[in-house]
C-alpha cells in the first residue's frame, strides 16, 4: 500500500508549482512580445515644403518596423524640436507627426495597430512623416534666418504598447543647417 | 403578403461625451426622424463613454497578475495588453479573472470553448481596448456599458418608438445584443446590423433607426 507523508506531499507540490513556472515561462518566450524598431538610419532625406518668404516645413519619413511576435500600438507620436532661442533666435520651430497616408490638419495622432512580423499586406511596418516648420523671427526672411541657423536636433517621441504596458520611446534626429540651406538655395553664414 | 421594406437610417452625431446624457442626445439627433413602428438603436461604446465608462491606460495601475494574464490571450484581442486585462481585473475581480483563464485554458483542452468569457464576468466580452474606438478615445480603453436594458427601456419611452437596443457591431461581421427592451427580437434586429452602419473607424453615426422593424417582427 502506498502511503503519503505530510513532507512528500508539500515536495510533490513544489516540484508541481515549479514545472508549471519552467512551462508558463518557456510558452512566454516562446510567444515572444512586440519589439518595435524605428528605421531611422534609412529615414528618406529631408525635403522642404509648404516654402514662403519667412517659413517652411522640413519633412522626412521615418519607418518603423515590428520586429516581434506580437502586435503592437503606436499610441501617440510628436515632433520637440530642439532649438532654444540661446542658441538661436533667428527661427521659431514648431514639430508635428502624423502616420504616412493618413495627413490629419489637426495636430492629433490616432492610435495606429502594427502587425507582428511577418504579417500580410506589410501591416508589420508603419512610417511616421515627422515634420518641424522653420519660421524667421527678429523681421528676417527665411533665407536669411536660415543662412544663420546652426545644427539642431529634434526628438521623434512615440507612446507604444502591446503586451508590455504603454511607455514613451523616442529617436533623435539630427537637421544639419547646410541641408536646410541646400534645400533653399542658400549659402550659410559663419557667425 | 407584401414584403416589408427595412430602412437603416445612420444618424450622425457629433463625438459624444461623458458630458452628455445619452437619452437626450438620441432624442435630439433622432427628432422628426424615429416612427412608432421604428427601433432605435445605439452602439455600445457610445452609451459606456457617455455612462463616462472609459478609463486611459495610464491612469491605471497594472498589476504583475495583469500583466502575466494577458499574455494568454491572442494578441489580436482587447485584453491582450496589460492596461485592457487590468481594466478588466479592476472590475470583475483580479483573482476571479485569473481563475476563468485557468479554468478556460483547462475547457479547452477538453474541448470546451468560451468558459473565460463565462466566467470572467459580463465585461469581459465588452471592453474595447485602444484603438477601438474613435478619437479622441483612441487612446482610452471602453468598458460595456452600465445597465443597458434600462438604457433601451429609457429611449423607448422617451421617443415613443417600438424598441431600443443596445448592440455591439464590428466590421469583422458581428453584432451581438448588449440591451434590448422588453418584447423586441434584439437578434434580428442586431442582425440587420451586420454591415455596421455605425461604422467603426471615425465616423460619427454611433445612432441607427431601423424602420419599420415592428412590421417585420409581427410578420414573424
Amino acid at each position: 500500500m502506498c502511503t503519503f507523508t505530510l513532507g512528500s506531499c508539500l515536495l510533490w507540490l513544489a516540484v508541481i508549482v515549479v514545472v508549471l513556472c519552467l512551462l508558463v515561462k518557456l510558452y512566454l518566450c516562446h510567444a515572444g512580445t512586440e519589439i518595435i524598431v524605428p528605421l531611422v538610419d534609412s529615414r528618406t532625406a529631408f525635403k522642404a515644403e509648404e516654402v514662403t518668404d519667412n517659413s517652411m516645413v522640413l519633412t522626412t519619413d521615418i519607418g518603423f518596423e515590428n520586429q516581434g511576435k506580437q502586435c503592437a500600438t503606436i499610441m501617440d507620436a510628436f515632433v520637440r524640436p530642439q532649438l532654444p532661442y540661446e542658441q538661436y533666435d533667428g527661427l521659431e520651430t514648431k514639430g508635428h507627426a502624423e502616420l504616412v497616408g493618413v495627413p490629419r490638419e489637426d495636430d492629433y495622432f490616432e492610435a495606429y495597430i502594427i502587425q507582428a512580423k511577418g504579417y500580410k499586406d506589410g501591416l508589420d511596418k508603419a512610417a511616421i512623416r515627422a515634420q518641424v516648420r522653420l519660421t524667421a523671427r527678429k523681421g528676417m526672411s527665411l533665407k536669411e534666418a536660415v543662412a544663420h541657423m546652426p545644427d539642431f536636433n529634434f526628438q521623434l517621441i512615440w507612446l507604444e504598447t502591446g503586451r508590455m504596458p504603454c511607455h514613451y520611446r523616442q529617436v533623435r534626429i539630427e537637421v544639419p543647417a547646410a541641408e536646410v540651406a541646400n534645400l533653399l538655395g542658400v549659402e550659410l553664414v559663419k557667425d | 403578403m407584401s414584403e416589408i421594406k427595412i430602412d437603416l437610417i445612420p444618424v450622425p452625431t457629433r463625438i459624444l461625451t461623458d458630458k452628455d446624457d445619452i437619452i437626450d442626445e438620441v432624442e435630439r439627433y433622432t427628432k422628426g426622424k424615429i416612427g412608432p413602428d421604428d427601433v432605435i438603436s445605439v452602439a455600445e461604446s457610445v452609451v459606456a463613454i457617455t455612462q463616462g465608462r472609459a478609463v486611459r491606460p495610464e491612469d491605471l495601475k497594472i498589476t504583475r497578475v495583469a500583466r502575466l494574464c494577458c499574455r494568454f490571450i491572442p494578441d489580436y484581442g482587447s485584453l491582450a495588453s496589460p492596461h485592457g486585462m487590468q481594466s478588466l481585473m479592476d472590475v470583475e475581480g483580479k483573482w476571479r479573472v485569473a481563475g476563468a483563464l485557468v479554468l478556460g485554458f483547462l475547457g479547452k483542452l477538453v474541448g470546451m470553448n468560451g468558459l473565460f468569457y463565462k466566467w470572467g464576468g459580463e465585461q469581459t466580452a465588452l471592453i474595447d481596448d485602444v484603438t477601438g474606438t474613435m478619437p479622441p478615445f483612441d487612446k482610452h480603453i471602453v468598458y460595456g456599458p452600465k445597465n443597458p436594458n434600462e438604457v433601451v427601456e429609457k429611449l423607448k419611452k422617451r421617443l415613443g418608438c417600438f424598441g431600443g437596443l443596445i448592440a455591439d457591431v464590428n466590421d469583422l461581421k458581428r453584432s451581438r445584443v448588449v440591451g434590448a427592451t422588453e418584447g423586441l427580437d434584439g437578434e434580428r434586429a442586431a442582425r440587420l446590423l451586420i454591415d455596421n452602419p455605425f461604422g467603426n473607424a471615425s465616423q460619427k453615426t454611433p445612432i441607427v433607426i431601423i424602420k419599420n422593424f415592428r412590421k417585420l417582427q409581427e410578420q414573424g
